[in-house]
C-alpha cells in the first residue's frame, strides 16, 4: 500500500473537518459558553495536522482499490478521533472513550448516545454533535470531492468505499461533478426541512439540530423525550415523511429532476422500500390500536417509528419499548432491511435484501428444475456474478459480527434483548434499541469493552464492512 | 464538451483517457464488462454497458446533448450505423472508423450522404505518416500545414551539425534555403526561440519551410545526401498496399515481400508497378536474397510485433539508413527506442492522435477564429492556423515594427498559395493565413499575439 497517498487524503479530510467546525464555534462564541476554547484547540489541532499532511503528493495511479478503501476507513477513524476532542476538553463528556463514542456515533448517523442528560449540553456542542449526522449521512470524502474535484485521479474507490450499496454509481460523467449533485440535492431538501418545522411551531435553533438529525437519519436529538417532547402532531408527521424520504437513493431525485419519471416508477429497489414500510406500518398499526383509543394517533405513532427504524434514524414519539411484542419483532426486522442503497440511511439495504430474495427463490427453482438457466435480475438486468457474490458475502460478514459482538457485549451481563438489540442498533446505525437502549434510555450503562465494540460497529455498519477489514489484513501494509 | 465513445478498445481507451483529462465529460459504451471495469477504475468517465448503435442505450448516455459522437468499435459497419443514428438522434458531431480499403474511395460520399463529420482510416493514416518518413530520412516527425504547402520536421541536432554554437540571427544568413525555427526542447524544457538563441547539440528542433527549402536546408547539415530510392516492405497488409500507392506516386522502387500465396496474388492485382515477393519476410536467407542491405528504407509491417522488431533488428545491423517498424503495443515503445530503432508507427495511436486533434480543434474553434490546432513537444507548444479578418488591425505593417509577445512566433503567411517565411520586412494582409507557433494556452485569437 502507498502509504503516501493515503496520508495526503486524511489531511485533506482532517482540513475540511476544521472548516466545519467552524459554525458550531460561532454559536459558542455567540453564546458566550464555556466550550468556545474547547473548540478552538480541536480546530487548531485538526487544522495544522490536515495541513501537515496534505503536503504529501503522489501520482495519480498510485490511487488503487487497497489505497482507497484503506484511505476511507482511516479517515473515519482519525475524523472521529479528532471529531471528540470539543465533547472531551470542554469537559461535557468527562471520559474521552465516551467523547468517542458520542462522535462516532455522529458521523455514523447511528445516533446512539451516551450522555444521561442532554438539556444541559451547550448549544454550541449540540449543533456540532448534530452537524456531524448531516456530514456522515452524506459522507465526508463525497463532501471534499465535491469542493476539491482535483483530491487526485482515481477517486472512485473513494466514493465506492464511503456511499453505502453494493453498486454505487455516478450520475454524471465526472466523480467531482457527481458529489456536487448529491450534496446540492441533500442541502435543498434539508433546507426545505428547516423552512417546514419552523413553520410548523419549531424554535430555529431545535429545527436545524433535527433536520440534521432526520437528514443524515442520525438521529441526536436536544430533548430527552425525542420528537415526542414537541407533542406537536405536524411535527411528527414532518419529521416521519422527511425520514423516508431520505431513505430513498438519491438517484432516483436527479432522475426527478431529469423528469425521468418512468425510470423512477421503474426502479424495484424504491417499490421493495415503499413494500416493506407500508407492510410494516400496517401490521403495527393493527397491533397497536386495540391498545390506545385514537385511530389517528396509532396511526401516527406506528408511520413515525417505522419510518424512523427503517431509515435507521432513531427518533421517537412514544417509547415504542411498551408495545406488544409482535411490534417489536416487525421493527426489528426492518431494523436490519435499512433504507436503500445510495441515501443516508444504514441497516442491510433494501436492494440487498432484495437480491437475497430472489437468490433464495432462483436456488430452490433450480432444484426442481436442475437444468434452468436463471440469472438473478434488478430493474431487468442481468446482476453480474462479482456483484450478486458481494452481496451475499456482505450479508454473512454482517451476520458475523452481529454474532461476535453479541458474544462479547453479553460479558456486560444485560438481558438478552438489550445486548442484541443493542448490536443491532449499533451495525445498522440506528440508535435506540430494546430494553435499557430502548427511546427512553441509552449506552452509559455498559463497560468500556462494549462502547469499544459499538465503536467498531458503528464504523463497520456505516462502511459496509469491507473497506474497514481490509485494514485487518497484514498484507495490505507491506510496501508494494 | 459532451463526448459519447462507442467502443472501449485501445482507440477508444487511449481517446477516453486523453480527453477526460482535459476536462470533458466522457461517456464510454462497450458491451465488454472488463473493459469497462477496468475504464472505470482508472479513468473519471462514465461506462454504459450495451450495444453502441441501439437508440435505447445512445439515448441513455444523452445522445440528444452530446457535442461529439467517436465510433470506433471494431466494425466498421457498426461505426457507420452508430453514427448515423446518432446524428438523427441529435449529436452536434459525429466520428467514425472505418478502415475496409472497400470503403477507401467513398469517404467523401460517406462523409455527404451519411453526414459523417470525420471518416478516419487508421491504415491510411500511418501509411501516409511513413511516406512522410521515408521522405525525410533525417528527421524524427514530419507534419504538413495549411493544404500540405508547409511541412514542420523535428529532427535531433548532432555534435557535427554546422548549426551548433552560433546565433540563429547569423545563422539565417548562412543556410542555403528560407527555414524557420519553431521550437526548441531541451531537457523537459520548450523554447520558442529569439535571434539570440543558440542551438546546442542534443537538442530537439522543429523547423517550418517548404518541402523544398527543407531538403536543401538537411542537405546542408549533411544528412540527407542518401535519398531514398528502394523501398522493401515486409508483411502485406493494408497499410502496406496505401502505402506503396503513396511511394509509387513519388517514384521509388518497391519489393513487398509477403508470405501468404494467395494475398500476394491480390497485391500484385492491385499494385501493378511494384514487385511482389512471395517469402517468409523473418527469414534472414529470404531477406539476403532480395538484398535487404542495398535497401534505403525496410519497412516492417506484419501484423506481429515481435516478427517486425526483429526484421528491424536484422536490418538495421546490415546497415540500412531508414528502419521503420509497427509496434501496437505502446508498452514496447521505450524498449524499442533503446535498441536504436527510432521510427516507429502505431496505426491505434495516429487514429486516436488524429481524432484528438480534431476535437481540440473544434473546442478551441467555438467562438474564435482558429483553423486548426495541433500539440506538439507533449502538449507543450502548439501551433495555430489563422485567417487573417478584417478585425484584427495591425495589417500592413511591417513585421519588426510590432511588438509580439515572448513566447509566440508568426512562423509562416500564406497568401494565394504561395508561402512566406516572414522575416522582419514581411507585413500580414487580410485574408491571409497566418500560422503562429507558441507555448501552450497562450493565444486565443490573432490578436493575442501582440504585447
Amino acid at each position: 500500500m502507498k502509504v503516501k497517498t493515503v496520508l495526503k487524503v486524511l489531511g485533506i479530510v482532517l482540513f475540511w473537518e476544521a472548516v466545519l467546525m467552524v459554525p458550531p464555534l460561532l454559536i459558542s462564541i455567540y453564546d458566550k459558553s464555556y466550550e468556545i476554547k474547547a473548540f478552538l484547540i480541536a480546530l487548531a489541532t485538526c487544522a495544522s495536522t490536515g495541513f501537515i499532511l496534505s503536503r504529501f503528493t503522489f501520482d495519480r495511479t498510485e490511487m488503487r482499490k487497497r489505497e482507497g478503501y484503506a484511505a476511507v476507513a482511516l479517515s473515519w477513524l482519525v475524523m472521529s478521533l479528532f471529531g471528540a476532542l470539543p465533547f472531551y476538553l470542554s469537559g461535557s463528556i468527562p471520559s474521552y472513550i465516551d467523547a468517542l463514542f458520542e462522535t462516532v456515533s455522529g458521523f455514523t448517523t447511528t445516533g446512539a448516545s451516551i450522555v444521561p442528560n442532554i438539556e444541559i449540553m451547550p448549544r454550541g456542542l449540540l449543533f456540532w454533535r448534530s452537524f456531524t449526522h448531516w456530514i456522515g449521512g452524506m459522507g465526508v470524502l463525497v463532501f471534499t470531492m465535491a469542493l476539491v474535484p482535483s483530491i487526485g485521479g482515481r477517486t472512485v474507490f473513494l466514493m465506492r468505499a464511503e456511499s453505502p450499496g453494493p453498486t454505487p454509481g455516478k450520475l454524471v460523467p465526472k466523480i467531482g461533478e457527481s458529489a456536487k449533485i448529491l450534496y446540492i440535492i441533500y442541502t435543498i431538501m434539508t433546507v426545505i426541512l428547516v423552512i417546514l418545522l419552523i413553520l410548523a411551531g419549531m424554535p430555529v435553533f431545535n429545527s436545524f439540530i433535527y433536520a440534521f438529525g432526520t437528514a443524515g437519519t442520525g438521529g441526536f436529538s436536544m430533548d430527552a423525550l425525542s420528537v415526542g417532547a414537541y407533542d406537536n402532531p405536524w411535527i411528527e408527521w414532518i419529521i416521519a415523511i422527511g425520514m423516508f424520504s431520505f431513505g430513498i437513493n438519491f438517484t432516483l431525485y436527479y432522475l426527478l429532476i431529469r423528469k425521468d419519471y418512468k425510470s423512477i416508477f421503474k426502479n424495484e429497489e424504491f417499490r421493495f422500500y415503499c413494500i416493506y414500510v407500508v407492510l410494516g406500518v400496517g401490521l403495527i398499526f393493527v397491533n397497536t390500536f386495540f391498545n390506545s383509543n385514537n385511530y389517528f394517533e396509532a396511526l401516527r405513532h406506528s408511520v413515525f417509528a417505522v419510518s424512523s427504524v427503517v431509515t435507521s434514524t432513531g427518533y421517537s414519539t412514544v417509547d415504542f419499548n411498551l408495545w406488544p411484542m409482535f411490534s417489536k419483532s416487525i421493527l426489528l426486522t426492518l431494523m436490519i432491511f435499512g433504507a436503500s442503497a445510495g441515501s443516508t440511511g444504514g441497516g442491510v439495504k433494501s436492494v440487498r435484501i432484495l437480491i437475497l430474495i430472489k437468490t433464495l427463490f432462483s436456488e430452490i427453482k433450480h432444484t426442481i428444475h436442475p437444468k434452468s438457466i436463471q440469472r438473478i435480475k434488478v430493474d431487468g438486468k442481468a446482476l453480474d456474478e462479482d456483484t450478486l457474490k458481494s452481496v451475499l458475502i456482505f450479508f454473512i460478514a454482517y451476520v458475523l459480527i452481529i454474532i461476535m459482538s453479541v458474544i462479547i457485549v453479553s460479558l456486560d451481563n444485560h438481558d438478552f434483548m438489550t445486548s442484541f438489540s443493542a448490536v443491532i442498533a449499533t451495525v445498522s446505525n440506528i440508535g435506540p434499541g430494546f430494553g435499557a437502549v430502548g427511546p427512553m434510555g441509552n449506552y452509559a450503562g455498559f463497560s468500556c469493552l462494549s462502547k469499544v465494540i459499538f465503536i467498531a460497529d458503528m464504523i463497520l455498519g456505516r462502511l459496509e464492512i469491507i473497506p474497514v477489514i481490509v485494514l485487518l489484513y497484514p498484507a495490505i501494509w507491506k510496501r508494494s | 464538451m459532451k463526448i459519447i465513445i462507442v467502443g472501449g478498445g485501445k482507440v477508444g481507451y487511449t481517446l477516453a483517457e486523453q480527453l477526460s483529462t482535459e476536462d470533458h465529460d466522457i461517456i464510454l459504451i462497450d458491451n465488454d464488462d472488463d473493459v469497462l471495469t477496468h475504464a472505470d477504475e482508472t479513468l473519471d468517465i462514465m461506462c454504459i454497458k450495451g450495444n453502441g448503435a441501439s437508440v435505447d442505450i445512445l439515448k441513455t448516455a444523452g445522445i440528444s446533448e452530446a457535442d461529439i459522437l467517436l465510433a470506433v468499435t471494431d466494425s466498421d459497419e457498426l461505426n457507420m450505423i452508430c453514427c448515423v443514428i446518432g446524428k438523427k438522434l441529435g449529436a452536434k458531431h459525429t466520428v467514425a472508423r472505418v478502415r475496409n480499403t472497400d470503403y477507401s474511395n467513398e469517404f467523401k460520399m460517406l462523409r455527404e450522404e451519411l453526414e459523417l463529420d470525420m471518416v478516419i482510416n487508421p491504415e491510411m493514416e500511418a501509411a501516409a505518416e511513413i511516406a512522410q518518413m521515408i521522405q525525410f530520412p533525417s528527421a524524427v516527425d514530419v507534419e504538413a500545414f495549411a493544404n500540405n504547402l508547409v511541412e514542420l520536421v523535428e529532427f535531433r541536432v548532432l555534435e557535427t551539425d554546422p548549426i551548433i554554437n552560433t546565433k540563429l540571427v547569423d545563422l539565417s544568413k548562412l543556410l542555403p534555403s528560407k527555414i524557420l525555427f519553431c521550437t526548441i526542447m531541451r531537457g523537459d524544457e520548450v523554447f520558442i526561440p529569439k535571434g539570440n538563441f543558440v542551438l546546442l547539440p542534443d537538442d530537439l528542433v522543429q523547423v517550418i519551410g517548404e518541402r523544398n527549402s527543407i531538403s536543401r536546408f538537411f542537405k546542408y547539415l549533411g544528412r540527407n545526401t542518401h535519398k531514398v530510392k528502394n523501398v522493401t516492405i515486409i508483411g502485406g497488409s493494408r497499410t502496406a498496399i496505401y502505402l506503396t500507392w503513396l511511394l509509387e506516386e513519388m517514384d521509388l522502387n518497391v519489393k513487398i515481400i509477403e508470405l501468404n500465396k494467395d494475398r500476394c496474388l491480390i497485391l500484385n492485382d492491385i499494385l501493378t508497378k511494384s514487385m511482389i515477393i512471395c517469402g517468409d519476410g523473418t527469414d534472414q536467407e529470404v531477406l539476403d536474397s532480395e538484398n535487404i542491405e542495398s535497401a534505403d528504407a525496410v519497412v516492417a509491417l506484419t501484423d506481429r510485433d515481435e516478427e517486425n522488431l526483429i526484421i528491424s533488428l536484422y536490418a538495421h545491423q546490415c546497415g540500412v539508413p531508414k528502419v521503420i517498424l509497427k509496434i501496437n503495443r505502446q508498452n514496447y515503445f521505450p524498449i524499442v527506442q533503446k535498441l536504436g530503432l527510432d521510427s516507429i508507427i502505431s496505426p491505434k495511436y495516429i487514429t486516436a492522435n488524429y481524432i484528438l486533434r480534431y476535437i481540440r480543434a473544434l473546442d478551441n474553434s467555438q467562438g474564435i477564429a482558429v483553423e486548426k490546432l495541433y500539440r506538439i513537444l507533449d502538449n507543450k507548444a502548439e501551433i495555430v492556423e489563422f485567417t487573417v479578418k478584417d478585425s484584427f488591425n495591425v495589417t500592413d505593417i511591417k513585421l519588426q515594427d510590432l511588438s509580439l509577445k515572448n513566447d509566440v512566433l508568426i512562423a509562416s503567411i500564406v497568401r494565394n498559395k504561395t508561402i512566406i517565411i516572414p522575416d522582419g520586412n514581411d507585413v500580414i494582409k487580410e485574408n491571409d493565413k497566418v500560422i503562429v507557433v507558441s507555448k501552450t494556452g497562450f493565444i486565443t485569437d490573432l490578436s493575442d499575439i501582440l504585447a
